[in-house]
């Protein structure tokens, strides 16, 4: 796993120790440890089948570990209850709304479940997103259902909401939607988020920490801004002679040379400065370079790849 | 209170369509009873005013008895069809396994949800109770005990299945399972013992004491153990959500009760294996 920063220590309301799924012969989850810090917007980022939904269920108590621990709110989450859960939001592409409600019954009917629901938060909400409020739920569209299950997640001002593939299969239309909605609860409420997705660029706009997960191993949990730090893309140009010798890529992703070019991503960037004097050092026929930061979807497939290249020793 | 309450108004709100049915079905299959309790007391003076002749009177006969069969059979269709789709639905409206019930990620404590469906179920069966107290008793005919044997059978079975599908597969392999095990029991069993029945009646003197006081007869015995070992399930599933247990006990629960009327051996106009207490035995203190 990549390193981490300090702030993650802080006062966690997500922390999952060495924590394994195993479903028969599949092991979903593997030795996972992660902490997610209060106030923070955690990206939980992974391809299909990596691990991520397991965890979220994980986390909810709708399933167990089969090793190591989950908390959430410093409470094991086997022992996850009602106390608890009204405390959590929950919103996932999997879930079952009760869609023979309309909008308004599944309001009146979940009203009646949280003590702090927020009628004012409601209304608002129900704007925001613009949803029928007399129409059964089952003949919404697919983005509908999750405004639907978002709505029904926010107006009890939840401390924590977890949210499972939210944006898959919605149309950009609808995705902005959702983002800009949330990011203007974001300003107002002080609650953490944690987002499994592997819609790299909606996250990227809403996350402060990221955590990417492949086949069931954590392979990076840290703050976007030091994810944006350290991850930079190099362009190099030089002159006839030797190549660059290997040590130039010794923190890097992935290296490509073409003809007299040579492209990599650097793992562990601090300034021009000392990329410069490593590059003349590793390079000397170098005529000229660039570094420019890194996208989180590029840092996320070069991680990736570079995961699936090596995989971690059992 | 509150989750109950609201838990309970959603189930009748998702279950609206069905529900209007079996009432208009409860409102018919009542209309007979009313009909001649009201008739008994004003028929005769107003046929009697009405002057009508024989076969007129023949004829409203006729269509009263017409109107009465219909009425009859929608009550049954109410009974036995709407009743276990009803409780089926309502239990799988907020299913008890998998990992994507939208009740299992909110605040509802599962003996709460557990009172809102047995609420619910309750409802349904509040005319099987008003029957029997009208009868002042569990019942002669043993349609009510069986009637109320069959919906708890149905309500354990939808609370251990994920679907309807999966309740009726379920449903059609344990009611061939026991079959089959009642058959190879009682083969055995014979070959053993012969025909001669493991309880008689003075083994079940005790409870024919306790049954004239209770009026309740053999046959109404075995549906209430039917009775309250699917509610035992029912209420296991749900407040432990361990299905693999719930099935477990499920099975037991047909063994158990399976044997029992087996070992009571075959009545003697071999009809059903039921425990042969008669009613001038179970009355005797």
């Amino acid at each position: 796993m990549e390193s981490s920063d300090n702030s993650l220590t802080m006062n966690p309301v997500i922390e999952i120790e060495k924590m394994s799924c195993r479903f028969g012969n599949v092991e979903a989850v593997r030795n996972l440890t992660l902490e997610v810090p209060s106030g923070s917007v955690y990206a939980f980022l992974g391809t299909n089948g990596a691990g991520k939904t397991t965890t979220i269920k994980t986390l909810l108590n709708l399933l167990q570990p089969t090793a190591g621990t989950a908390r959430v709110f410093g409470v094991d989450s086997t022992r996850l209850g009602p106390p608890e859960l009204a405390r959590i939001g929950y919103v996932s592409e999997n879930q079952q709304l009760p869609e023979k409600l309309t909008v308004q019954q599944m309001i009146d009917y979940c009203r009646a479940l949280y003590a702090n629901w927020d009628d004012a938060l409601c209304r608002r909400l129900v704007e925001r997103f613009a949803l029928p409020m007399n129409r059964p739920i089952r003949g919404f569209s697919r983005g509908m259902k999750t405004k639907a299950a978002l709505l029904v997640s926010l107006a009890y001002r939840p401390e924590l909401l977890l949210m499972d593939e939210p944006f898959a299969g919605l149309d950009p239309l609808v995705r902005d939607d959702l983002v800009q909605g949330m990011l203007e609860l974001s300003e107002q409420e002080n609650w953490t988020v944690f987002i499994s997705s592997h819609d790299i660029d909606e996250v990227e706009r809403l996350a402060d920490h990221v955590g990417m997960i492949d086949n069931g191993v954590l392979t990076l949990s840290e703050s976007s801004d030091s994810l944006r730090t350290r991850f930079r893309r190099v362009d190099a140009i030089f002159d006839e002679g030797p190549p660059p010798t290997p040590d130039l890529f010794k923190d890097a992703l992935s290296s490509e040379i073409s003809g007299l070019s040579v492209r990599w991503i650097e793992n562990h960037y601090t300034d021009d400065e000392a990329l410069g004097a490593r590059i003349q050092s590793h390079l000397p026929n170098c005529k000229a370079w660039s570094s420019s930061p890194l996208a989180l979807r590029d840092a996320f497939v070069a991680l990736t790849r570079a995961q699936r290249a090596t995989p971690p020793a059992l | 209170m509150k989750i109950v309450l609201a838990q309970l108004k959603k189930d009748m709100r998702c279950q609206r369509g069905a529900l209007i049915l079996w009432v208009i079905c409860l409102v018919l299959g009542a209309l007979p009873y009313i009909g001649t309790t009201i008739l008994n007391h004003s028929m005769e003076k107003s046929l009697d005013v009405l002057n009508l002749s024989e076969g007129q009177k023949l004829a409203g006969a006729v269509s009263m008895v017409a109107i009465f069969i219909t009425c009859v059979m929608a009550a049954l269709f109410g009974m036995f069809l709407l009743m276990p789709i009803l409780v089926t639905q309502v239990v799988h409206e907020d299913p008890l396994m998998g990992t994507t019930a939208f009740w299992r990620t909110r605040p509802i404590p599962r003996s709460k949800l557990l009172l809102a469906k047995a609420l619910f179920i309750g409802v349904l069966l509040l005319p099987l109770m008003a029957a029997m107290a009208r009868d002042g008793k569990i019942g002669d005919d043993q349609f009510w005990p069986a009637m109320a044997a069959w919906i708890a059978a149905v309500a354990a079975l939808a609370s251990i299945t994920p679907s309807t599908g999966a309740w009726f597969g379920y449903g059609l392999a344990f009611f061939f399972g026991k079959q089959i095990y009642s058959g190879i029991i009682n083969q055995i069993w014979s070959h053993y013992h012969g025909p001669s029945p493991f309880f008689t009646d003075e083994t079940l003197r005790p409870l024919a004491t306790l049954g004239s006081f209770l009026h309740f007869n053999a046959s109404d015995f075995y549906h209430l153990c039917y009775l309250v070992g699917f509610a035992v399930v029912f209420i296991h599933q749900y407040l432990t959500l361990r299905t693999k247990r719930s099935v477990a006990l499920f099975i037991a629960v047909l063994a158990a009760v399976g044997v029992l009327q087996m070992l009571a051996g075959p009545s003697p106009d071999n009809s059903n294996s039921v425990i042969r207490i008669n009613s001038s035995s179970s009355q005797t203190p």
